[in-house]
């Protein structure tokens, strides 16, 4: 496929989308300081007149951002993945545990077996397919 | 009724039930009309009120076409022509059943003109959307499905308590622009029940924490009808009623942040996803909250935009969940050998939503900042730009990233199942792609839509200054991004949000339902035993008497008399059930017409 081939050929060159895309921000930076492209004169505040302000607070914005989310995670937000299976009542283990019996044909990744209920859904002309 | 008057939402409604007697090889004709059907009828509505229905005290008003109403009606109608075709091979009925319900709600909801309208296809949406979330047919969906209802339903017991409340002291049901005036200025606890329940359903936080829940675990089709009608719905409702209502201003920037914060620790796409529409719902009910015309245009275009990107973007990762069996960033990576176009589809999507230029939230968002820092609310734009960082950090660049490029290897099974998705998900994805780019090239097609076209009408969102602004945040944001990635690689866990409360109060209500709670039961069982037993034994036994003696002596002469008359009557049987029923139905029929041929006569 020609599209694969193209992102192909972009990834062997690597080095040099890396320089494009530098230059690019370093053009974006340039063309923002000169009056005559880019008029300020709307500009709400001032600070937005300063040469690259823009680029200063979305990149500000982005290390921030990061930082303060994976920070708040690790706080204890971020939790294993079956923490709340794992603490689960005995009642409900036994009704998820006769729930998954009833729907063993469509939970797991088969290709549903015929006139089974809940197997419809899914088909793809490949095969079956279960999301 | 006046007039006939086709409530678009009808033909929904019979298109899905019809669509059980539709024969196989048509279905996906069928499916396709319906939708094609509805959105020809909401093109051809005439402005007005109509489908007025006098009903016991109240007058209902079915179809309030309008400004405000015909552009939500317009994009959830074009939606649902998207959504259902790119479901279009999934041969279960009852998921494209339950999907049409649902919009046939969410339309319903945008035409009513009045409180009792509104809160009957509020809850129609609630209870047909659930089954989105069931068909998936896994242990956490059933869960998830059920906390998505009994959340919904708490929220529209609060609208409902509100409704009654405010139309108790304001003797109308109406739900229109008077309204909106007196919530925003003399807001009394009614109206603030109703706000609950209207950004219950925006999602704004604490009450949120659903949509994450219920969205990452629905269908993968599902989802994608899912993420563009219940939030948006609430966000007309409050366009209409709650326009200018201050503390609406807060809650918006506060969810736009919240959003992204938890999108950079999820590890799902699909719930990653879900939280930025938290995120971007976040801007429109700021603009609600602003409340100026340009807001206001701000809000529902942002909200018709976000229904064809986030529709995009859904569709996008429900392919390739659908395709893998996968949604988990962890499990995923380098697909783009695999899933080309999704990949350029999800971007084009993920594009649109960070407001990159050309594309369609660039013009769609920049209104609702813009009114911000007209209103001199310097806050509101700036943290508003600090959230558009972050979409595109996550949306943009993180979702694509991580799912078709990335160091992570799936496991084989992951690998040989991927492929591209069937045509008709293509094609779906095709059609919104090109939308979110259309909208972007071209602004009259959406600003003339508006509520406020002639304000829309002087809006430039294509000035240098602009385009500079936001390339300068997005290009930035995305160095950050390559020069953090390290930070960002996706974790195998989950995050607590506030259904923890639920989830676990859920739980501890079991046990105390289990542990103390039954203890007292079964002592005053025993307390019942000893004290009331023995008394009530002595007493039954008396009655007893009585009952043998004298109760039943009356009864056996009731029935020896009715015995009698059954053996006279048997003469008059003629055996047959069925025509006894039918001679019975002839003869009320006959009195029915002569009775009305009497009481005609007697007019004249």
């Amino acid at each position: 496929m020609k599209l694969t081939k193209f992102i192909e050929f972009l990834r062997n060159r690597l080095k040099t989308v890396i320089w494009i895309s530098c230059a690019i921000l370093v053009m974006v930076v340039v063309l923002d300081a000169i009056p005559a492209v880019v008029d300020k004169e709307h500009a709400h505040t001032a600070a937005e007149h300063w040469v690259g302000f823009w680029s200063v607070f979305g990149f500000t914005a982005c290390v921030v951002i990061i930082l303060v989310s994976k920070w708040f995670g690790h706080l204890g937000i971020m939790t294993r993945e079956d923490y709340y299976e794992a603490a689960s009542s005995d009642v409900t283990a036994d009704r998820s545990a006769a729930f998954r019996r009833q729907n063993v044909a469509s939970d797991n990744a088969l290709p549903p077996k015929g006139g089974a209920p809940g197997s419809k859904h899914g088909h793809t002309p490949k095969g079956g397919h279960h999301e | 009724m006046n007039s006939f008057w086709l409530h678009p939402s009808l033909i929904l409604i019979f298109g899905s039930l019809l669509l059980l007697l539709v024969p196989a090889r048509l279905k996906k004709a069928y499916l396709f009309l319906i939708p094609v059907l509805l959105f020809a009828r909401i093109l051809t509505m005439a402005r007005g009120e109509f489908g007025t229905v006098h009903f016991l005290d109240w007058t209902l008003v079915f179809g309030r076409v309008d400004a405000l109403s015909s552009v939500f009606g317009y994009i959830m109608s074009l939606m649902c022509i998207i959504g259902t075709l790119y479901g279009l091979h999934v041969k279960d009925d009852a998921q494209h059943i339950a999907a049409w319900f649902y919009v046939a709600g969410s339309i319903g909801c945008i035409y009513a003109g009045d409180f009792l309208t509104l809160f009957l296809f509020w809850e129609i949406m609630a209870f047909s959307s659930v089954f989105l979330i069931w068909f998936r047919r896994r242990k956490e969906s059933l869960s998830a499905g059920y906390r998505y209802l009994l959340v919904h339903i708490a929220g529209g017991l609060a609208l409902l308590g509100g409704m009654v409340w405010h139309c108790q002291t304001q003797g109308s049901w109406a739900f229109d622009d008077s309204f909106c005036k007196l919530a925003v200025h003399h807001a009394t606890p009614a109206t603030y029940l109703i706000m609950i329940g209207f950004i219950l359903n925006a999602a704004v936080p604490p009450l949120h924490a659903w949509l994450p829940d219920a969205y990452g675990e629905a269908t993968f089709n599902g989802s994608v009808f899912m993420c563009a009608f219940t939030t948006k719905t609430a966000v007309y409702a409050l366009c209409r009623g709650f326009a200018g209502l201050e503390i609406l201003v807060v809650l918006g920037v506060i969810m736009a942040l919240y959003g992204v914060v938890y999108a950079v620790l999820e590890n799902d796409c699909r719930r990653l996803l879900a939280y930025h529409i938290i995120s971007q719902v976040g801007y429109m009910v700021a603009g609600v909250g602003l409340g100026t015309q340009m807001a206001i245009n701000g809000a529902c275009a942002h909200a018709f935009a976000h229904i064809l990107y986030k529709g995009l973007l859904f569709m996008g990762c429900g392919a390739v969940l659908h395709m893998t069996g996968q949604s988990k960033f962890t499990e995923l990576g380098g697909l783009w050998k695999k899933m080309p176009w999704t990949f350029v589809f999800t971007l084009i999507g993920g594009l649109s939503i960070s407001a990159f230029p050309l594309f369609s939230g660039f013009v769609s968002k920049s209104m609702i900042v813009q009114a911000g820092f007209e209103e001199h609310k310097l806050w509101v734009g700036f943290l508003l730009m600090l959230a558009s960082a972050g979409t595109f950090l996550h949306t943009g660049l993180k979702v694509p990233y991580f799912i078709w490029f990335g160091k992570n290897k799936p496991k084989q099974e992951t690998w040989d199942r991927a492929a591209e998705p069937p045509w008709n998900m293509n094609v779906a994805m095709i059609i919104a792609s090109a939308l979110c780019i259309f909208i972007g090239c071209y602004t009259p097609y959406l600003y003339k839509m508006l509520p406020y076209p002639e304000v829309a009408g002087e809006y430039h969102p294509y000035t240098a200054y602009h385009v500079f602004e936001t390339l300068q945040i997005l290009l930035f944001t995305g160095l950050g991004f390559f020069l953090l990635l390290k930070k960002l690689v996706p974790e195998p866990t989950i995050s607590l949000d506030m259904d923890w409360f639920y989830r676990k109060g859920g739980r501890a209500f079991l046990w105390l339902a289990r542990k103390p709670i039954q203890a007292a039961d079964t002592f005053v069982g025993e307390l019942y035993r000893v004290a009331g037993l023995v008394p009530l034994m002595v007493s039954a036994r008396v009655a007893g008497l009585f009952d043998n003696e004298v109760i039943d002596g009356i009864v056996d002469g009731f029935a020896e008399s009715i015995r009698g008359i059954g053996r006279r009557l048997r003469f008059a049987q003629r055996g047959q059930m069925q025509q006894s029923l039918a001679f019975a139905f002839a003869v009320a029929a006959i009195l029915i017409i002569a009775f009305l041929l009497y009481t005609n006569a007697l007019a004249r």
